[in-house]
């Protein structure tokens, strides 16, 4: 083997491993929110709730427009005609028993949805991570099979409701395998894990996800997307205080 | 006059029935509540009071939807059936009109909201409500004398300035200047919620009333949220009113609350603890215990016993 053959080899495994840094973390995770947020969609979904007294599943229909307006409405019997509208930073409840809207704010955003393992903040949070949180790639980890990229979010600001996620991010889809969400002192909160995968496009997305809640015994949540579309007209009326009270 | 009313009713309801597609949604709720009641005048009582409410919405379309909730509810020895709302709301090219018995939910506040000039029970209306932007509307309201002993109209104005939200509201009695009142209600967020109310009869300025509150939510680190909601209401001639609610809910079912109000008109200070459990199956039982005081001297003593199911 001639010298410059061995050069060639060493430069190689040298540089093998480079692809996988190839990007910074803040590109990792502007390629996971690109791929996570739509122009427009439209989804139906099911939350399940277990904990010690079994299981309370709840069904939602949602709607979303770019990364910062959503609304949720839930079908299922005991919540049906709740909604949840997010504009901007802007949050509002409706009970259609009481005809009521109720803006939230402050620490109510992290106040349980339907005494789920998921908050106010968790269903509606915008998608623009890196406005609100430092990322650095911290390696490259298996999970579940997979290659991710570790990557760690800290908050820009006192006000996120996790000041630190640890994120397990696919290199090939760019889809969130796991998280850890946790407080500034590292202290672990909540733990997301993806359960399973489904194609819209050419885009893998997550289609079920199972949140636990770390300091909570015996209790999980598992949060579904049963059909999602993409991509479709949606008025902006739809993401209003009018449509919410409709 | 009372049968022209009851035909009216009998033919609205007919109307928003029709509106109703074959898609409508059904949902019933079944509620049993048992009380009984000490008193230091040594009477005892018990009152056993069941509900069942039947209530069909359509499906959210884009112009129209319609919804009836009839109750019948067993008191005074009777069975009566109440039209808990019965109204049909329409999509305008600008704006939407609902007509009908629908809530009118105005201001802040749980326990006090003098900004809500128009009551909490719903209410026979004929509204129009125009949209500006996003997060702000104004609506115009008639209130017939269907119900009630005078026709009212009013107005509201809710906005969205930033992280405050600025509600002002007019209601007028129809046959008399004195039955006029404004109100200016705004909420906004420093480190707890806060909210704030004014409202002034036009005629008697000096029986103008306020009414205020906090909210504050804590989440443990071991689970469980505890909920704190103090309110007050005052007016010019220095009555007042206090209530302190507690809320805590250990895990996703369980819930424990206390609330506690005073009344200084009357001196009477309530006090109420109690706790629900939810089942699967959108299934409910609270206990509730209630203790009355006036003047400082403990007067009734009241358990209540409830359970509830949604179908």
């Amino acid at each position: 083997m001639s010298r410059l053959t061995k050069f060639v080899i060493i430069i190689l495994l040298i540089c093998a491993p480079l692809p996988l840094f190839a990007l910074s973390a803040d590109e990792i995770i502007r390629e996971v929110d690109k791929r996570s947020t739509f122009v427009t969609s439209h989804a139906t979904g099911t939350i399940i709730v277990t904990d010690r007294f079994g299981k309370r599943v709840s069904t939602f229909e949602t709607w979303a427009k770019g990364s910062d307006k959503s609304l949720i409405e839930f079908t299922s019997l005991a919540e049906r005609g709740q909604k949840i509208l997010r504009v901007s930073q802007n949050l509002y409840l409706y009970y259609p028993e009481a005809d009521q809207l109720i803006r939230l704010q402050g620490a109510a955003l992290r106040q349980s949805v339907l005494g789920s393992d998921l908050s106010y903040e968790d269903m509606t949070r915008e998608k623009s991570t890196l406005d609100a949180y430092r990322a650095a790639l911290e390696g490259t980890e298996a999970i579940d099979g997979f290659d991710c990229y570790r990557i760690t979010l800290t908050a820009k600001s006192r006000k996120e409701a996790y000041p630190i996620q640890h994120l397990w991010v696919d290199t090939q889809d760019f889809v969130v395998r796991k998280a850890v969400y946790a407080t500034e002192t590292g202290r672990e909160l909540k733990e997301m894990k993806l359960l399973s995968t489904m194609k819209v496009g050419e885009l893998l997305i997550a289609q079920e996800s199972k949140v636990t809640d770390l300091l909570k015994r015996n209790s999980h949540t598992t949060m579904r997307i049963e059909e999602i579309d993409i991509n479709m007209n949606l008025a902006d009326s739809l993401f209003s205080l009018e449509n919410l009270s409709w | 006059m009372v049968r022209r009313r009851t035909l009216l009713l009998g033919i609205f309801i007919l109307l928003v029935a029709s509106a109703l597609n074959a898609s409508a949604a059904v949902t019933g709720e079944l509620t049993f509540d048992q009380r009984f009641e000490f008193k230091t005048d040594g009477h005892a009582s018990t009152t056993f009071v069941p509900d069942i409410g039947l209530t069909a919405s359509s499906s959210s379309t884009k112009t129209i939807r319609g919804e009836i909730s009839l109750g019948v509810g067993y008191a005074e020895s009777a069975w009566n059936l109440k039209v808990r709302r019965a109204y049909l709301r329409a999509r305008l090219p600008y704006g939407r009109m609902t007509v009908g018995k629908a809530p009118l939910p105005w201001g802040n506040g749980l326990i006090f909201n003098v900004a809500n000039l128009t009551g909490r029970d719903p209410l026979w209306l004929t509204s129009y409500y125009l949209p500006f932007g996003a997060l702000s509307f104004g609506e115009i309201v008639y209130l017939p004398a269907f119900e009630t002993a005078t026709a009212k109209a009013g107005a509201r104005l809710y906005l969205s300035l930033g992280p405050f939200t600025v509600e002002g509201g007019y209601l007028a009695l129809l046959d008399r200047w004195d039955g006029h009142r404004a109100a200016l209600s705004v909420q906004g967020h420093m480190g707890v919620d806060w909210w704030a109310a004014a409202a002034v009869p036009i005629s008697a300025w000096d029986e103008t009333a306020f009414s205020g509150g906090l909210f504050y939510s804590h989440a443990f680190l071991r689970g469980g949220t505890l909920s704190l909601r103090p309110e007050a209401q005052a007016d010019l001639k220095g009555a007042y009113n206090l209530a302190l609610q507690a809320l805590y809910t250990p895990d996703l079912n369980t819930s424990f609350s206390f609330l506690t109000t005073y009344i200084s008109e009357t001196e009477t200070l309530l006090i109420q603890g109690g706790g629900s459990l939810s089942l699967p199956e959108a299934l409910v039982l609270t206990a509730d215990i209630k203790l009355s005081f006036t003047q400082w001297a403990y007067t009734a003593l009241a358990l209540e016993l409830g359970c509830s199911w949604r179908f």
